[in-house]
């Protein structure tokens, strides 16, 4: 890239959501990755319409693709699915949440009156 | 530069930064995340508050969190909370690099468009575009780059300068996942026919648009008042050019000039509307107090300022306004908390106007009520379905 280069990263501090930093840090990069993995799908699905209405596969007609909005409501669900198996494990946490009982109000009276 | 992909269903114009495949389908990825975020893991927090630090802040106080503060305090250290927080902000700095890849691309084109829209003589021109360098960028625009947009809205990295308008106008679209319509107009709908209702005998002549930015709210006045005269006002010129540019290439004629909300130089009574959309929560408790006085010194009699925000904590149960206020901390919005629990009537009796003059209202999004197939949410803390603006204001006596 020749022209002028934007600033990444806003200003401000940025908050602390994990006692080790550094675990934020992988994060980013695995979000990120799975991000270019995403773009990488629909590149690969863009090459594979152009070739089922039998036009040209060309560089330019990859980037020149214009998906509909259809291909957008199909590719809008595959990403969700992609998402399911990326954050597998938040998932299963988040339906052991659900499951858990809410705390018995005389538990807590009890809890709050023992001392 | 012919590379083009249809930009979901973002009205095009002269200025819009156009994206490749692959950069289209980094900003839909962007979007799909956000959505996921919203729908598949925020859901679990408030399990997460109710069922362990509810009950474990209630065994230390003796009682519920009684406010949203209290509520933070125990999901401070809640290991779902901070990883969704994690992914929420990651998501929105994705968002705004997944646009600047696509702008640095084609900012020559942009600059050289918005260039031509402001040098073409003025009689072929619809409005007009005044910038005034000595005008300086206030300490609430500039001490961290708001809602995380890298540069803010005041950064230039070249002469004529437009990324930063190009960076809202499309970054705007992707997060609110295109339901803010087009041309990310509705707040500005929503408070123009909030207006026509509530004063159906006022048609302004002149109406002023303050911290506009990109005119997205602007252009939604001169849809509604077609005869009246629409400017806009803002302290940073590269979302002005972009504006100015936008508004041209969309047949719409706007004045737009580089101005302090908190001063300006229009006389006084020279307008009979003096709003602003999604300024308010940007700006800074004494500025405010500034800015309420100038609409009152700009108003004619008889005239109406109206401020268009997202609705005030108010009411809402201790967790929602938990997580309604995770922007204050987490999405570099440092006014939102403040700007949120504000007191319309104490605020417009400060600045001048009669305290029976006082309104406020929750009008339902003009998009979501006039599209079939509405958008879902695209925050964390937001509920589904039809969803409000806030606007609040006063009217000047006549």
């Amino acid at each position: 890239m020749n022209g002028p280069q934007l600033p990444r990263g806003a200003k401000g501090d940025a908050p602390a959501y994990f006692d080790d930093p550094e675990v934020g840090k992988v994060l980013a990069m695995v979000v990120a990755l799975a991000g270019e993995m995403a773009v990488m799908r629909d590149r690969f699905d863009t090459v594979e319409r152009l070739l089922d209405a039998g036009e040209p596969v060309t560089r330019e007609a990859i980037a020149r693709f214009s998906p509909g909005e259809d291909v957008r409501t199909e590719r809008d669900a595959w990403r969700q699915q992609f998402l399911s198996i990326v954050f597998r494990v938040l998932h299963e946490e988040r339906e052991r949440l659900a499951r858990e009982p809410a705390p018995k109000y005389e538990d807590v009276v009890r809890g709050v009156e023992g001392g | 530069m012919n590379q083009s992909v249809a930009a979901g269903e973002q009205e095009k114009h002269a200025v819009l930064p156009v994206p490749t495949g692959d950069e289209f389908a980094r900003q839909e990825f962007v979007k799909s995340l956000k959505y996921h975020l919203s729908t598949r893991v925020a859901p679990g927090i408030r399990d997460s508050y109710e069922k362990r630090r509810a009950p474990e802040f209630q065994s230390r106080a003796g009682r519920l969190p009684q406010n949203r503060r209290e509520v933070r305090e125990a999901m401070s250290a809640d290991p779902y909370f901070r990883m969704w927080s994690a992914l929420e902000r990651g998501s929105q700095e994705m968002l705004w690099n997944s646009v600047q890849v696509s702008i640095e691309r084609q900012l020559p084109d942009l600059v050289a468009a918005a260039q031509a829209a402001a040098e073409s003589p003025a009689a072929q021109q619809l409005g007009s575009l005044t910038l005034d360098p000595s005008v300086a960028t206030p300490g609430y625009v500039s001490a961290v780059d708001i809602h995380l947009m890298p540069g803010g809205y005041y950064t230039e990295v070249c002469p004529g300068d437009v990324a930063a308008g190009a960076l809202y106008d499309r970054g705007v679209y992707v997060y609110a996942n295109g339901r803010m319509g087009p041309r990310n107009a509705d707040p500005g709908d929503t408070a123009a026919a909030f207006f026509r209702q509530r004063f159906p005998d006022l048609a302004p002549r002149r109406v002023l648009d303050l911290g506009c930015t990109v005119g997205n709210s602007t252009l939604a006045w001169v849809d509604a008042f077609p005869d009246a005269e629409v400017h806009g006002i803002d302290t940073c010129a590269p979302v002005l050019r972009y504006a100015h540019a936008r508004a041209e290439s969309l047949g719409q004629r706007v004045h737009y000039a580089q101005q302090n909300a908190e001063r300006t130089n229009f006389p006084d009574g020279h307008f009979d509307v003096v709003m602003s959309c999604l300024f308010v929560h940007e700006t800074s408790r004494k500025a405010l107090s500034r800015i309420l006085r100038e609409a009152w010194r700009l108003l004619a009699p008889g005239g109406v300022m109206l401020h268009t925000e997202t609705p005030p904590y108010g009411a809402l149960p201790p967790f929602d306004a938990f997580m309604f206020d995770w922007d204050t901390r987490n999405n570099n919005e440092p006014f939102w908390a403040a700007s949120h629990e504000l007191d319309p009537r104490a605020e417009c009796e400060a600045a001048g106007f009669p305290r029976d003059a006082v309104f406020e209202a929750s009008p339902l999004s003009h998009y979501s009520t006039t599209q079939s197939k509405p958008k879902r949410v695209f925050k964390g803390g937001e509920v589904g379905g039809g969803w409000r603006w806030y606007v609040w204001g006063a009217r000047k006596p006549g």
